[in-house]
């Protein structure tokens, strides 16, 4: 074993080698400190033991893990050819839904966790929240889903053990950006967001705020209610309808949503529930630290609110913004990141990179670099697939492997396109450790341009059709 | 034969003319990327927006000082000259499409070398007679009405726009003889993954000689589809009678604000194509090998690349334990015959979707839904549902990867049509009688017997209309008895 120099002391190096969890007890100061030698072998052993008591428990696992040849992990870059793809987990086929046959979604769901599942009754579901709640009741998992943006929801098992993994490597995120331990400071948590749910960011929040607030009454959400799974599946079908062509479909799906009342009595009352939000924010904390976590459209839109009201400086320069989810092709200003910390009154945005599938999430620095905490093993794969060298830099698709997961399998290949810096090339912060640049890129969303023309029909094309037909519908 | 367009090695820059009636303009100042890398320079629209248009309408007459045989023989000529070992337009042309096109090499090297054929005689001779009626285009042909009039009608050209797809190369050639044929004065616009062909095509023809009427009505030029600036000032009925736009909905969308009373629109929308495979199929190895050679082919040629491939296969095996696995049999057979197409007719893609990709490996460890036979590299793949329905990311297959689905009766195969979809090719023919009727009502275009649906025709319609009829003009001279 190597002996770091770094601030552990030699129990707790050893504790790291046994048990990769451990890692999520450490500080940041530790984490971001620890020798590249030293965490490329608390990386292997850990490696190689989750993937020996995965393999048998994982069916899909196997099955790609015995198709590969992988049967050990001898070496990090063993990991790399049996890493799922970012698709595996919302992989089932859309008509389990449509149709209602949640005991076939059990199913598929089945072989990719090590929870069984097979005594799951569903007989009473007739929607994705009861579906999710009968696997919730009758087993010892939470599923989180995604936001299903690109057309399907993941669903992502995890368990008790994995949502205080989780919490700890929240914590820890929270803390670089906000340089306050969230042990000890306590501070009004703003979401503007829903209550509840169990898509990732709101099940975190909803479990977590109140606890980083300090209390229930400075933990601040805007829509009262549950974010249910199935208007979030039904934007998705709806989308995935519209992407298909399928007219008859997507009339279908129109009518359904409409017919949900509550779809309806949502869209009425939710400006009035923000501005609610909003008032309250501005008016009774101002001048006060607090803890904001929202996408990056929403800041932006909250801040030219405030701005038409006159307000600037709402809160105390030591307060933390804390976003995620990029621009989403959204018209803003061009000098909306300087108008945002003028409004809130701090110095800088922060943000984290992450996903659905991951364990906490990546923070950026003061140089706004994304900072990789060594429970990830990061790998980046050229357009052939094959994994670039683990030093210098490095841009290609990001793959990376989660030592923190005992639900699911941790190893995912991302649909990201990214920069990595590796070890020999430490971050101007201070930090050790691997980290990405800035620019993280959609490989789907990868174009140079240019007037192509086809006569085979392609997903983009319906996609503005559908646009323009739904827009006259609604005109 | 001297060609101006050449490649730049320094900057890896391709230089593209704007060839105005016989005319070639080569102050170059635009520069373009094509999607897959190929970079291009041009002249800039905007400054020749005001000559590009036949402003004076009485240039369209030489037209019709030229018979319909002259314009064919004309037209067999040009073809004559687009010999791919003996043409450097053609061969930068080539050269460009095989770095902006979504074609291989080899697939582009038939599809070049093939177009003499397009320009035969007989070809066009019967495209014309087929689709319009040689009479019409060269007199008046007079019918007597029951009133006892008579009413002589006439096909005229008109002043079109080509807005052509450049997936493969034979549209540029196509979309020519259709406007010569007709005899239009032609613009022709290139899409920028396919910048050169129509280029090359008129150029050969400025060599043949410049001052030909048909030469001084062809003309063609690049500019950013979607450029307000340009396209507000000549989309107008006084530079143009019609515009002929091949493209997505984009394009389309933005191009129907310019109509008005004197602009007509004919479109060739994106289509997909699919095939109908009857039980009779499995009747014995022999016929079920015969049918997945077929299959593939109807896949495979044009590398998928065009709307008359086949993407879904709905295949009458039966959707119980012994269909399934008589499906995935004939999966594992179309795969092989799809890999083991020749080179000139199908290779494996230039570039593997990357979000296609992600979602065949996405579903490979499914196997209780889905069996994936190939696609770990970019040779192509066949996915087999284990279930009546297609997989969720129907509509991205492309790259050589087909869908086949088990069905019971061939009715769920119907349901499952819309107005996208173009061709349908049917095994085996019987079963295409029996559904031909049937499938029009829910949008089908085109059937055809499997295997054919890459082997189409000029002179047949396209996408359920007669564009050729369209893009004339049809006049009446009406005689009355006082």
């Amino acid at each position: 074993m190597v002996i770091s120099t770094s601030k552990l002391t030699g129990e707790r190096q050893t504790k790291m080698f046994e048990n990769p969890q451990s890692l999520v007890h450490a500080t940041n100061d530790e984490l971001f400190s620890l020798e590249t030698e030293f965490v490329n072998q608390i990386q292997l052993a850990g490696a190689q033991k989750r993937f020996n008591w995965f393999y048998p428990r994982i069916r899909a696992l196997k099955k790609l893990a015995d198709e590969q040849k992988i049967s050990e992990i001898s070496t990090l870059n063993d990991l790399a050819p049996i890493l799922f793809q970012h698709t595996v987990y919302k992989s089932y086929p859309l008509t389990f839904i449509e149709k209602k046959k949640f005991d076939k979604l059990t199913a598929w769901l089945d072989k990719l966790t090590t929870h069984d599942l097979s005594s799951i009754q569903t007989a009473n579901c007739n929607s994705i929240d009861s579906w999710l709640e009968a696997i919730e009741t009758q087993s010892e998992i939470h599923i989180v889903h995604s936001t299903g943006t690109t057309g399907k929801l993941s669903f992502l098992p995890r368990s008790e053990s994995e949502m205080e993994n989780f919490k700890n490597a929240f914590y820890l995120f929270i803390e670089v950006l906000t340089g306050a331990d969230p042990h000890k400071t306590k501070m009004p948590v703003f979401f503007p967001s829903f209550a509840d749910g169990r898509q990732l960011a709101q099940r975190v929040l909803s479990r977590f705020g109140p606890i980083l607030a300090g209390s229930e009454e400075e933990y601040h959400t805007a829509i009262p209610g549950f974010l249910s799974a199935d208007f979030m599946s039904l934007a998705g079908r709806l989308q995935s309808a519209k992407a298909k062509g399928e007219l008859g479909k997507l009339q279908m799906l129109k009518a359904l949503s409409y017919n949900k009342g509550e779809l309806i009595r949502l869209k009425r009352n939710r400006p009035k529930y923000m501005a609610a939000f909003f008032d309250n924010m501005v008016t009774n904390y101002r001048g006060r630290q607090v803890f904001i976590m929202g996408t990056l459209t929403s800041m932006i839109d909250a801040a030219l609110e405030g701005e038409k009201q006159g307000l600037s400086n709402v809160f105390a320069s030591n307060s933390a913004i804390v976003t995620g989810g990029g621009l989403k092709g959204q018209t803003v200003p061009d000098d909306w990141y300087e108008r945002i910390c003028k409004f809130y009154g701090v110095q800088n945005i922060r943000d984290g990179y992450g996903m659905t599938e991951t364990t906490g999430y990546c923070p950026s620095c003061d140089k706004s670099h994304y900072h990789i905490y060594p429970h990830f093993i990061p790998f980046i794969f050229d357009n052939n697939g094959q994994v670039l060298p683990r030093n210098g830099t490095q841009t290609g698709r990001f793959g990376f492997y989660d030592l923190l997961t005992e639900s699911y399998w941790g190893g995912f290949l991302t649909g990201d396109e990214v920069t990595l810096h590796w070890d020999d090339d430490q971050c101007a912060c201070g930090r050790t450790g691997p980290w990405l640049e800035k620019k993280i890129q959609r490989i789907s969303e990868k174009s140079d341009g240019g007037d192509k023309i086809s006569c085979a029909g392609s997903q983009e094309a319906y996609d503005t059709f559908i646009d323009y037909l739904l827009d006259l519908e609604e005109e | 034969m001297q060609s101006t367009l050449t490649k730049t090695l320094d900057s890896e820059l391709f230089e593209i003319p704007i060839l105005l009636r016989g005319k070639q303009i080569n102050d170059y100042t635009d520069t373009f990327g094509g999607r897959n890398g190929a970079k291009f320079i041009t002249p800039s629209a905007k400054k020749y927006v005001n000559q590009i248009s036949l402003s004076d309408l009485s240039k369209m007459r030489d037209l019709y000082d030229l018979s319909i045989e002259e314009i064919i023989s004309f037209l067999h000529d040009l073809g004559q000259h687009l010999v791919l070992k003996e043409n450097e337009y053609l061969q930068a042309a080539y050269a460009l499409a095989c770095e902006a096109s979504g074609l291989t090499p080899e697939v582009l090297h038939t599809t070049y070398r093939s177009l003499p054929i397009l320009f035969h005689p007989s070809n066009i001779r019967e495209m014309l007679e087929k689709r319009i009626g040689l009479k019409y285009l060269e007199n008046w042909v007079p019918t007597t009405m029951e009133d006892g009039r008579t009413i002589s009608i006439r096909a005229f050209g008109s002043r079109t726009v080509h807005i052509i797809a450049g997936n493969v190369p034979t549209v540029a050639a196509a979309s020519l003889i259709r406007s010569c044929g007709t005899r239009s004065d032609a613009i022709f616009k290139l899409p920028s993954n396919d910048p050169l062909t129509a280029t090359a095509l008129i150029q050969t023809m400025m060599d043949m000689d410049p001052q030909h009427p048909i030469t001084k009505h062809c003309s063609v030029l690049y500019w950013r589809g979607g450029d307000r600036q340009f396209e507000e000032k000549f989309y107008r009925p006084e530079n143009i009678e019609k515009i002929i736009a091949w493209g997505g909905f984009n394009s389309i969308k933005h191009i129907s604000q310019y109509l008005q009373p004197g602009l007509d629109l004919i479109t060739f929308d994106p289509k997909i194509s699919i095939s109908i495979i009857g039980h009779e199929a499995f009747q014995d190895e022999y016929t079920l090998h015969a049918v997945a050679q077929r299959a593939a082919i109807d896949v495979g040629a044009f590398n998928q690349e065009a709307c008359l491939n086949s993407r879904i296969m709905y295949v009458q095996s039966g959707t119980n334990d012994d269909g399934i696995n008589n499906l995935n049999h004939f999966g594992k057979l179309l795969y092989s015959a799809l890999v083991n197409l020749p080179s000139h007719v199908s290779t494996p893609p230039k570039i593997f979707n990357e979000s296609l990709k992600d979602d065949i490996e996405g579903i490979r460890l499914e196997d209780d839904f889905y069996q994936v036979y190939g696609g770990k590299v970019n040779e192509g793949a066949v996915i087999v549902s284990q279930f009546d329905e297609p997989v969720d990311f129907s509509h991205r297959l492309c790259s050589r990867v087909v869908n086949l689905v088990p069905i019971d009766t061939i009715d769920s195969a119907i349901r499952s049509v819309n107005s996208y979809t173009q061709t349908v090719g049917v095994y085996p023919e019987g079963l295409k009688l029996q559904i031909r009727n049937i499938l029009p009502l829910y949008g089908v275009q085109r059937v055809v017997s499997l295997g054919f649906a890459a082997s189409a025709s000029m002179a047949t319609p396209q996408d359920a209309i007669e564009p050729l009829r369209r893009m004339c003009k049809w006049i009446t001279d009406e005689k009355s008895v006082v």
